[in-house]
């Protein structure tokens, strides 16, 4: 990292006007943004790490500020950081440190695809390595990929009620840990509409946590991954 | 010119109701939850629906009313409700309302004229016709030998208290075998109380006239012929399911005879198309006439769900996919939809701005949350991506209809936006899939609760319709219902429905990465062709 001062209060417009074009759910105007900051001499790393992550740092604190951010916004936020930080690390000099692996999918029976990909393009920006399981994901895969991938946390996403809190979902994935005496080694964390509705639900099927949105599902996955190697 | 008014006192009850010419005060009020007693369908046999007139000016008495009401009573004011049909303002008092149900008659402008007599079915003639909506039942009673229409009711589906969500309900049957007889036990009965009433008020002898009920036909929506029939429940929920029809026909046809009694009825559920797209799109799509429109014509059944069809000359593409709660439909009864019938206005008081929550805008209709979101895009208020332009301050913005004032809210908007998203997204892919475009389309037929009303110029405004002339626009209620009619007056309802299902083709757009891009660049609130 290059901790310039100029450089960085260089990169504070493009961070302004970055956070101004996702807040508008601009994307073109996003990307134009990172274009010029390129165009200006800034390097991929820098991009990455003084641009596009204190952007998201910046969107979750604004976000958790401004309850009624839409899903455009969250939309935007995750899917442009997400575009942008892909694209940069193919150009990166030395392959960043991962903070952090995660499997995700959506629970047995839900083909409901779109928060788990805003939530991926969060971690995917915060430098967590994710495993995307697909849709309609058995528990015991779930399991199965944790195990060989060596992922610290479990991530299932659930948009109805019957996924959310049956039987094939979650709440089995926690029985599969407990019998392989796994429940050490995995955090399972929780979302989607119906722990909106109801926040004591996670705890109801076993989760260790839920998120709201996917922009704060990446901090608390990442508290998770902390809490499990300090 | 001033509208004709009826009004009617009714004990502490006064109500105020525009007159149609040439309908009779017992079919005006049909359509209210203050009905006149009757017995007779309004033949003027029975007597039973006297009202009392409170002004002098009316249309002279007819023959029935003189047979039925003594000189004197007809002196004092009495009249035959099924028999005036005034043609000035009038104030009447109903002293002896019937009793209080749930059943009202559809508006005439939802019932198609239908042809078609079956004269095989003259020993027992009586047929009916049902469209079990997810928050709506709609039935009529026909004499099928003659090919005529006797009543029809609509009310509300009982199975609303255990959510108004169909996935709800279906999870609440599924705890127990019990709760899905129940559920299913509660909803045959609620179904025999309406075509009883229909019975009783427009044949006159009720319960006598069940065995003259021939034929019975049900079009829905795949999860309520689920929770009807008490099957298929659990293969519905499994994604592996969702292009196959599923079963939901009823074990023992022989104990929903005994049920209802009505021995003599051929009892028919027509299947679904598949896991989420009904049996009331089929019937739809034969109201329509579908198969005979132009080419690159689109169906849209619009209401707390979204079934659509696309025609392509060959073959009919269908999905459908969930609106959501922006347009789940909070009032069961249409007509108090504030903002439905009057236009929207926008009040912005930030003195008011700190109002009470409560009235928020879900409890306005859809159609008037579209219609106040496309005036505050219009009015520069709201933005593309559905936040408040800056120099807008606070969280919410006043909205006025019919008397009501509630808030429009970002999170209304968001869930706006989410429900206009999965809609036009989905116009989109069967586009695509039936490699057409907008530009195409010859027709969009709408129909369903908010597809028959909704607003077109909003709906344009904000992306939820393709930019279609108004002129190949048409918006028609009550076309499940049509389509069902259509098949309960068919000799053989089995060769009218096979050209259809040959040409269908079911699409589950949950299978599509396509449609994940398409939902996502429609949340903005922009015409159709800008989302593109
Ligand atoms: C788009 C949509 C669809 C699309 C899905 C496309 C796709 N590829 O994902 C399609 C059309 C395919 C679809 C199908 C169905 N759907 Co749908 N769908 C919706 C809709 C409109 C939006 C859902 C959505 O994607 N939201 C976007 C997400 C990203 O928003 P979010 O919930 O706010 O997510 C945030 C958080 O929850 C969190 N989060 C999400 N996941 C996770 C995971 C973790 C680990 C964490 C920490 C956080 C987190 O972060 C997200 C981003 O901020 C909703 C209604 C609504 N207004 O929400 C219905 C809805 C979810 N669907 C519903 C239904 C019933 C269905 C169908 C059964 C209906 C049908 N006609 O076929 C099928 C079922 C398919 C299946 N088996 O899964 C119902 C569920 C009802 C219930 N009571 O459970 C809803 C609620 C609509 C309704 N009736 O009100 N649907
Ligand atoms: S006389 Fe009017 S309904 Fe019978």
């Amino acid at each position: 990292m290059i901790p310039l001062h100029s450089v960085c209060a260089m990169l504070e417009t493009y961070i302004t006007a970055y956070n101004n074009a996702v807040f508008d759910t601009d994307r073109d105007a996003a990307l134009q943004v990172i274009a010029q900051a390129l165009a200006a001499g800034h390097t991929p790393e820098e991009i990455v790490f003084e641009l596009v992550i204190p952007a998201v740092e910046e969107m979750m604190a604004q976000l958790s500020r401004d309850l009624d951010a839409n899903l455009a916004q969250h939309f935007m936020t995750a899917q442009i950081a997400a575009e942008v930080t892909e694209k940069m690390l193919e150009q990166f000099k030395q392959p960043p440190k991962t903070l952090g692996r995660v499997v995700i999918g959506t629970a047995r029976g839900d083909l409901h695809s779109l928060g788990k990909r805003i939530v991926m393009g969060c971690l995917k920006t915060l430098m967590v390595e994710v495993r995307d399981l697909g849709v309609n994901v058995p528990a015991e895969r779930f399991v199965e990929e944790a195990v060989a991938f060596d992922a610290q946390v479990i991530a299932i996403s659930s948009m109805m009620v019957h996924t959310a809190n049956g039987e094939q979902g979650c709440r089995k994935v926690r029985r599969l840990l407990r019998e392989q005496q796994l429940e050490n080694r995995f955090r399972v964390v929780v979302g989607g509409a119906p722990f909106r509705f109801d926040e004591q639900l996670y705890q109801a099927v076993g989760a260790d946590d839920w998120a709201a949105d996917g922009v704060s599902a990446g901090k608390v996955i990442l508290r998770q991954i902390r809490e499990l190697s300090p | 010119m001033n509208a004709l008014m009826l009004t009617l006192h009714a004990g502490e009850k006064t109500l105020h109701l525009p007159i149609i010419p040439g309908f009779s005060i017992r079919e005006l009020l049909d359509t209210t939850t203050l009905r006149v007693r009757a017995a007779c369908g309004g033949s003027g046999r029975c007597g039973a629906c006297r009202v009392r007139l409170l002004t002098a000016e009316a249309p002279p008495c007819t023959r029935s009313e003189r047979e039925r009401l003594s000189p004197q009573l007809r002196q004092e004011g009495w009249r035959l409700a099924c028999q005036l049909r005034p043609d000035h303002s009038l104030a009447l008092e109903l002293s002896n309302p019937a009793p209080a149900v749930p059943w009202r008659s559809l508006p005439v402008s939802e019932l198609q004229w239908l042809r078609g007599r079956l004269p095989s079915m003259r020993k027992t003639p009586l047929g009916v016709a049902i469209d079990l909506g997810t928050t709506h039942l709609r039935i009529t009673l026909w004499d099928c030998a003659a090919g005529r229409r006797l009543a029809s009711r609509w009310g509300v589906n009982p199975q609303e208290i255990h959510g108004s969500d169909p996935l709800n309900r279906l999870d609440y049957a599924l705890h127990s075998p019990e709760r899905s007889k129940e559920m299913a036990t509660q909803l045959r009965q609620t179904l025999l109380d309406a075509v009883q009433d229909m019975l009783t008020r427009e044949v006159g002898g009720g319960a006598s006239h069940l065995p003259h009920i021939g034929r019975l036909m049900i079009v829905g929506n795949t999860a309520m012929l689920s929770l009807l029939s008490g099957q298929g429940a659990a293969e519905l929920l499994s994604p592996d399911n969702w292009q196959q029809p599923i079963a939901c026909q009823p074990i023992d046809r022989s104990a929903w005879q005994q049920e209802w009694g009505l021995p003599n009825a051929h009892i028919i559920l027509v299947d679904p198309i598949a896991g989420f797209i009904g049996s009331d799109l089929l019937a739809g799509i034969l109201a329509f006439n579908l198969l005979e429109a132009p080419a690159a014509t689109l169906f849209l059944d619009l209401g707390t769900n979204l079934e659509l069809a696309l025609w392509d000359g060959a073959v009919l593409h269908v999905t459908s996919v969930p609106g959501g709660s922006a347009f789940s439909l909070l009032s069961p009864d249409p007509a108090a939809w504030p903002g439905l019938h009057e236009e929207v206005t926008l009040l912005h008081d930030p003195l008011l701005q700190q109002a009470d929550n409560a009235n928020c805008v879900q409890a306005f209709s859809p159609a008037a949350l579209l219609e106040a979101v496309a005036l505050l895009r219009r009015q520069g208020i709201l933005k593309v991506s559905g936040r408040f332009a800056p120099s807008v301050a606070g969280d919410g913005y006043q909205l006025q209809a019919q008397m009501l004032t509630g808030r429009i809210t970002l999170r209304a908007v968001d869930e706006l936006q989410r429900a206009k998203a999965a809609c036009a997204a989905a116009i989109a892919m069967l586009l695509e899939k039936a490699r057409l475009h907008w530009q195409d389309l010859q027709n969009i037929w709408l129909s369903g609760s908010l597809g028959s009303r909704i607003p077109l110029a909003a709906a344009k405004e904000l992306g939820l319709l393709p930019p279609v002339a108004d002129a190949s626009i048409h918006q028609q209620a009550g076309s499940a219902l049509s389509g069902c009619e259509k098949l309960l007056l068919a000799e053989e309802y089995g060769e009218i429905l096979a050209p259809v299902q040959l040409r269908l083709s079911p699409f589950n757009l949950a299978t599509q990465p396509r449609y994940e891009e398409l939902f996502i660049t429609h949340l903005r609130l922009q015409p159709y062709a800008a989302s593109q």
